[in-house]
Parts: structure tokens; sequence; C-alpha cells
């Protein structure tokens, strides 16, 4: 146990508020660009690594200059990740405009995925050690401690920083219009002011800021590739607790955030990350729009488009998925091992994508933590096989049970909120449960995870597992479709469309939501379950952002206004991974443009594609 | 020669989703005229003008404005032309002051009439003098409808296109309103009113244009209205 004397404490507090500043510089972008477009910004933690790499390289081209070299290398950095910005923004987002928020997060999502390619590809996978900043390369004692003037410095940024935007925001026509538009964009657009301009400048401010984020943290740590999810998560966290649109929020949540993380790291160093989360959790639990949040920011994240009315299967469809089923089935006889694994595992994401889908598309509800119960499902799974030696059956129900258990708790806590709060708290949820699994090294193996997570007998065998897959998530897939259609789901349906109204009717609107919550964790964790077997070993990234927005992709890719959309989805996204992976070295930029294009070409999924197709079809034939 | 309408409206249709909204409206408004759109709920006269106003796409049709097509332009730029919009629900920002509301609207004016300036705002809406650096959110609901109104003419509008100015107000205040827009009309500015109160309508349009279901039924002068009973009673079910 560390003894706390009062150097410590100064030196801790002092370091939390360097780390404070970084984060501010990062949360108050984020936070700024959600204010006025409404984007969930995934890929503000690239324009911070953008910064850090650009500021890298633009100090050593400018070292013989001193120290005005290396500040103009700083700003320099700054100026062209908000032409980046820019960029992202005019390409991408600017043709997302009308599509429901959750496209364009995912289109952030595949800019995340390019960026960090066109990081590798351009400054290799080492870690770079940035140079010194000159005049601040000192120490000043404090009691019997060193600490370096640079720290001190930012400490000064960040409040320096908060009067700088709040002079923009209060003294300039720009300020002005993004406080105007903040609260309603389509009645400034009326009054004559040029939205698209007001964005572009919004994308270049926010960038801009988070660039020079990144390239102030040269002299305190080094640049990596992966500095860009694991800020872009803390910077979601402290705009979250803060209260989205706050920026005097945002920097007292990036205080409070950094000076739990200096002092956890002193007492509690095995739970720093839970720490974090659990803060958060606690807090929207407390004050569901953050500390200095406001209920109106909290609308919107609409998942579904109007007007997709779900129908039940003609009968056309349900023969052709018999015969899907029967061809499956009948593998065995004709195919090959791989083959057959393969599609056991795309079974098995076909189940993940659909419970949440019942979430999402069903419930309106959309979780960007989907991939905790996944993997408490396979956790569960693999220490029922492996620690206590169960049976194989009892193996398959903890998944479920393990990892609806958790929906039960996290479902409580997350459908308080609603639209981005929900999506935010569930992403905390999901953190939590991924730094558990990351840092209980007793119980999960930590980063090493869980080997040897193999069926017994008969399901030993490809054929037999694939085959005992085949009869379990068919008859998942079953249950979610037979829900959808019963009295549950028309509840669950009118409480995504019409909450009052469900209300008036005599739903209880969050009973059924927390329900549901809990439904498709359960079928989450059948996923996992199923996965961990089928894999023989259990990591921690089955719990990781990347797994959740894995199946965000397969439900959008599918199409989110049907049932089938996300098997299709699943299908599809599994068997192009499946490919990428084995074969193109640069398979994560190449799913980002999947992604990107999917977005701005399909936004209705390969399922609302088809139907069109169908539908004009059908009308020609009529007309004919 | 007789000069372009400011706003003529042919053939417009609009769809929401699968739905039709409004089928062929054609109307005009000349210059200095005060048009009432009038129906029931439903009727599309909001549709109307969130359609001219490029807030929903326009499918079939045409819309001019004195003469230039602004049909699929962006808002901002129908906005800058010198269209003013007052929505149905006021849609201030009540996070801002009224000066700060008043400020994002302003634009500088584009002919021989003299420019809108707070001061003169304050004249014809004395009660904003009364508040101007108090929170937006704060004033009274006919405040707020004065404030909607203020702050579109600072853009210098010489159309401007007034949802259900009267909606959820006394009486008293709608007086005060009407008060308002004949200020206003003196300043020679051509407006299209939606709106349900036939009174307010008698009292301030010159001639109007009856809706049912997406569909013109009748145009003519406000008089002939107000003395047709008939008309009334069969388009808006009101003696």
């Amino acid at each position: 146990m560390t003894v706390l004397t009062p150097d410590i404490i100064l030196i801790q507090a002092l370091n939390g508020l360097a780390s404070a500043s970084s984060l501010f510089l990062v949360a108050s972008g984020l936070s700024i660009i959600f204010g006025v477009t409404r984007v969930v910004n995934f890929a503000h933690g690239s324009f911070y690594m953008l910064g850090a790499y650009l500021g890298w390289s633009l100090t050593r081209h400018l070292a013989s200059f001193g120290a005005f070299g290396f500040w103009g290398s700083v700003l320099g950095a700054a100026l062209i990740v908000g032409g980046i910005g820019i960029l992202v923004e005019m390409l991408v987002l600017r043709r997302l405009r009308r599509a429901p928020e959750l496209y364009p997060l995912l289109a952030t999502f595949g800019v995340v995925l390019i960026v960090q390619d066109a990081a590798l590809a351009i400054w290799g996978p080492e870690d770079l050690l940035g140079p010194r900043a000159p005049g601040l390369t000192g120490f000043v004692s404090i009691f019997a401690s060193r600490f370096p003037v640079y720290e001190l410095f930012l400490i000064a940024v960040g409040p320096l920083l908060l009067g700088g935007l709040w002079l923009l925001f209060r003294r300039t026509r720009f300020g002005l219009l993004v406080r105007a538009a903040t609260q309603d964009r389509e009645m400034v657009a009326a009054l004559g002011v040029d939205e698209r301009r007001l964005f572009s400048n919004v994308f270049f401010l926010g960038a801009a800021l988070a660039g020079l984020g990144g390239a102030l943290q040269l002299p305190r740590e080094a640049v990596n590739l992966n500095m860009d999810v694991s800020v872009v998560v803390e910077a979601f966290v402290v705009v979250v607790v803060g209260g989205l649109g706050s920026l005097v929020g945002a920097y007292v949540a990036a205080v409070l955030i950094g000076i739990i993380q200096a002092f956890g790291i002193l007492f509690l160093p095995k739970v720093t990350l839970v720490l974090v989360f659990l803060v958060m959790g606690i807090v929207l639990a407390v004050r569901p729009f953050g500390l200095f949040g406001r209920s109106a920011a909290s609308e919107g994240l609409r998942t579904v488009a109007q007007e997709s009315v779900l129908r039940p299967l003609s009968t056309s469809s349900r023969i052709l998925f018999a015969l899907c089923v029967l061809l499956i089935g009948a593998m065995p006889l004709f195919a090959g091992g791989y083959a057959m694994g393969i599609v056991a595992e795309l079974l098995i994401l076909a189940v993940f994508a659909a419970s949440l889908h019942f979430l999402m598309g069903l419930g309106g509800m959309a979780s960007f933590g989907h991939a905790a119960f996944f993997g408490i499902g396979a956790y569960g799974a693999a220490l029922a096989l492996t620690a206590l030696q169960w049976p194989i059956a009892a193996c398959l129900l903890a998944a479920p049970l393990g990892a609806g258990l958790a929906g039960i708790f996290a479902g409580w806590l997350c459908v308080r909120l609603s639209g981005v709060y929900l999506a935010m708290l569930s992403l905390a949820v999901a953190q939590i449960a991924w730094a558990t699994s990351f840092q209980w090294v007793e119980v999960t193996g930590g980063d090493n995870g869980i080997l040897g997570v193999w069926p017994p007998p008969p399901f030993a065998s490809r054929s037999g597992f694939l085959l005992l897959t085949l009869v379990l998530t068919a008859a998942a897939l079953a249950s979610l479709r037979i829900a959808a259609f019963s009295p549950f789901g028309y509840a669950l349906r009118a409480a995504r469309d019409a909450p009052r109204r469900a209300e008036a009717s005599g739903i209880h609107v969050r009973a059924t939501q927390w329900a549901a919550f809990a439904i498709a964790a359960a079928f989450a964790g059948v996923a996992g379950g199923l996965y961990a077997l089928a894999k023989g070993s259990v990591f921690p990234t089955y719990l990781a952002i990347s797994k959740s927005v894995d199946a965000l992709i397969m439900v959008l890719l599918g199409g989110i206004g049907s049932l089938t959309g996300p098997i299709i989805g699943a299908f599809a996204f599994g068997g192009l991974e499946a490919e990428l992976m084995a074969s193109a070295p640069f398979w994560r930029a190449i799913l980002g443009v999947v992604i990107l294009a999917l977005v701005i070409v399909a936004p209705s999924g390969i399922t609302g594609v088809l139907g069109r197709q169908i539908g004009k079809r059908q009308k020609s034939a009529a007309s004919a | 020669m007789t000069q372009a309408p400011v706003l003529s409206v042919e053939a417009l249709d609009v769809h929401y989703g699968r739905a039709k909204i409004l089928h062929g409206i054609s109307f005009e408004a000349k210059a200095g005229e005060i048009v009432a759109l009038a129906g029931r709920n439903g009727a599309g006269k909001s549709t109307t003008l969130k359609a001219i106003m490029g807030l929903v796409p326009a499918w079939a049709g045409r819309i001019a404005f004195e003469g230039q097509d602004i049909t699929g332009l962006d808002t901002y730029r129908i906005a800058r032309m010198g269209v003013g919009f007052v929505p149905e629900d006021r849609r201030i920002f009540t996070d801002l002051t009224v000066a700060e509301n008043l400020a994002v609207g302003a634009r500088p004016a584009k002919d021989e009439r003299k420019a809108w300036s707070v001061e003169r705002l304050v004249a014809v809406f004395p009660n904003l003098g009364r508040s101007l650096h108090r929170s937006a959110g704060h004033l009274s609901g006919g405040e707020q409808q004065m404030l909607t109104i203020a702050r579109t003419l600072m853009g210098n509008p010489r159309l401007i296109l007034i949802d259900e100015p009267s909606e959820g107000l006394a009486p008293v205040i709608v007086e005060e309103m009407a008060q308002a827009l004949l200020a206003l009309k003196r300043d020679k500015l051509t407006m299209v009113v939606s709106e349900q109160n036939l009174n307010l309508l008698a009292a301030i349009a010159d001639s109007a244009v009856l809706l049912e279901r997406g569909l013109v039924r009748h145009v003519g002068p406000m008089s002939e209205l107000m003395s047709d009973e008939s008309l009334r009673v069969r388009y808006l079910a009101l003696p």
C-alpha cells in the first residue's frame, strides 16, 4: 500500500490535471461537433493520433528552427488535422445528413479503420519518440520531488483553452451561429445561414483541437498506433459525464477523470480501467444527462427509418429458409472441414447480429456495447467447461444465463436513458466488462485468455459441431422472430415509435425495454458460448469495442428494417472479413472503405436494396 | 406592364414517404399583399409553406420568387434571396438572449426599403425591448411568437411566410399580433399567413386561398370568404 504523503498527493493531483488538459482538448472538439452536426464522431481519436504523428514528422523537418520549429510544428499539425476534418465532413458526412444518426457514426468508424492503416503505412508499427519542448524541458521542485515544467504548461492549457472557446462562442458571429445551430439547425438555415459552411467550420475547429491535443502529447509520451481508440473512448466518457454540449462540463469531467486515473494508478492499479467507467455509470445513473447537461440534447439517434414495417415471412421465403437449413445440415455429406467451420462461425455471427437487431431494430435502442454480452457468454461457457468441468449442455446454458444476468444489470442502467446517452452508457458498461476480463487474470487469464475450450464428442468433430450449431442457432433465430411478432414484440415496437402513446395505452415502456435488453443480451450470450467452442479459446478481444462495432455493421449491412437483414448481414460481413483477413495486407482500410460505401450508397442495407428491386418488379408487373 | 407576382406557386406536389400531401397547389401573392392560407388541420397549409422554403422537397411543380425559380434551392439560399419563414411551433433559440436571437437572423437589406434594426423592431414589438438581454426561453408565449417574427424581419425579407401565428395565444395578444402584421403591411411587406383564426385573417388579409386535403378549393378576395357563409361551412366547418 502506498503511503500518502502531502507531496505524493500534490504530484498525483498535478499529473491528473495535466492529463485532464489533453483529454479536454479532444473532448471539447467532440462535444462541439456533436452539438452542431449531431454526429458522434468516432474518428475524433484518429484526429488526435494524426496530430501526434504529423507533429512528430513536422518537428523532425523543422528541428533546425529551435523553439519556433517545435511550436510551429504543433500548430501546423493542428491546422493540417483541421483540414483533414473538413475533408471527412465534405466527402463523407455531408452525404449522410438525412440518414439516421447511426449511419454517420458507423461512417466515422470506417474513417478510424482507414486512418489506422494509413498511419501504419506512413509511419510504421514502431512507437515514435518526440522531441522535448524547447524552453520547457526543466523541472521544478515540489517538496522533495521534481515535477516537469512541461506538465505545468499543459495544466495551464486546459483552462486557457476553455476561456478562449468561451470567448469564441460568446463574442463572435461564428460562435453565435454554433450555439443557435446546436439548438435548431433547420431554423438557422431558414434564417439564411449556410449550414454546410457552418458544419465544415465546426469540423475544422473540432478536428484542429484534437490535433492540437495529439501534438502537445509529443514531449510526454511515445506516438503509437493505439492512441486513437483509447483516447476517443475516454473523450466519450468525459463528454457524457460532463453533459453533451457543455464545455465547462467537459472540463470538469476531464479533471475528474484525470484525477481518478492519477490516484487510481497509485492505489488500485488493477482496476483503473474499470474505475473510470464505473464513475461514468454512477454519474449517469444519478444524473442521466451528465453533470452540466440538459435533457434536450438527448433527442435523436433514430435507429430505424420511418415506415419500415415488419412483415411475416412469405411462403416462398419460408421454403427458402428451410432449404438453407437442409443444405447446411447436409454439409457433412459433401463439404470439407474448413468450409463447415466457416459456416458454423457465420451461423453464430447471425445470432449475435440478430440479438443486436432485436434491441436496436425493434427496440430502437442502439447499443455500442453489445459485444459485452457476447464475450460474457463466451467466458461463461469456457469457464463452465474448463474450470468447472460441467457437461456440455450445462456449459451452453451457462452462456445465455451469464449474459442474461449481465443484461439485466446493464439494462437496468441503460433503459433509463435513450439515444446517444444510452449508446454511450452501453459502451461504458461494455468497457467495464472488457476491463474486467483483461485485468482479472486469476479467473480469465487476462491477455492470454482461456485456451483448450473444445467441445467433447460427439461435437468435437467439425461436422458434429456444425450440426449442434445449426440446431441451436436456428432455434435462436426462430425464437427471436417469434418474439418480434408476439404481443411483447408489438409492445416493444410501439415503445420505440411512440413511447408516450405506448405508455398511454397501458404498455410499461421502461419494463418492456428492460426485458428486451436482457433478452438481447441472453441471445448474444448463446452466440458467444458457441463461438468460444468454435474457436477453442476466449480472449478479452471478444468484448472489445471493435466486436460491438462488428455487430452494428452486420445489422446495418443486412438492413435494419427487416428481421432477415441481420442474418444476411452476418453472412456477408463474416464472409468478407474472413476473406480479407486471410489475404489482404491492409484489410482494415479495405473494411473501412466498405463501411463508407455501404452507408453512403446503400443505407437501407442489402435487404432494403433487394426489397426495392422486388417492389419495382412487382409494380411494373402490376402496371403491365 | 404588369409586375411579376412576389410569389407564384404552380402545380406543387409534395410527398411524405408514400403519402401524397399536396396535389398540384397553385396560387400567387402580389407585392404588398397579405394572402391568407386557410383550411382545417391537415389540409396542407404548413407543408405548403415548408415546401416554398425548401424545408421539404417539392416533387413536382414550380415555385418562383419575384420571377426567379426557387424550386429545389437550398433553404439558406431561398432565405438569402429575401424569403422569411416564421415556423408554427415558434422555435426560438431558448439558450440565447433575445438580442442574440435577433442577431442570428440579421442580414443586410437588398432593396431601397429602410433596413430593420433592433430599435425599429422594438418600436413594432415593444415587449421585446424590455427583455433584450434576457434568455429567450423566459419569454411568454406571445412574446416568443413576436420574437420569431422579429427575428425573421432582421433578415430584411421582401416576402414572409407565417405559419399559424395565433396558435395558443390569448385573444388580446392575437389583437396585438394583428396590429403588428398590419404595421408590416404598411411597410410594403408581402405575406403569406397560414391561419385557422378567421377573425385575424379578416382583419389583415387581402385574398384567401382555401385548402382542403392538399387541394386548392377556392381562391378569391378575403371579403368574399367573409361574406359567403357556404364557403366557410364547406371548407372550414365554420359559420
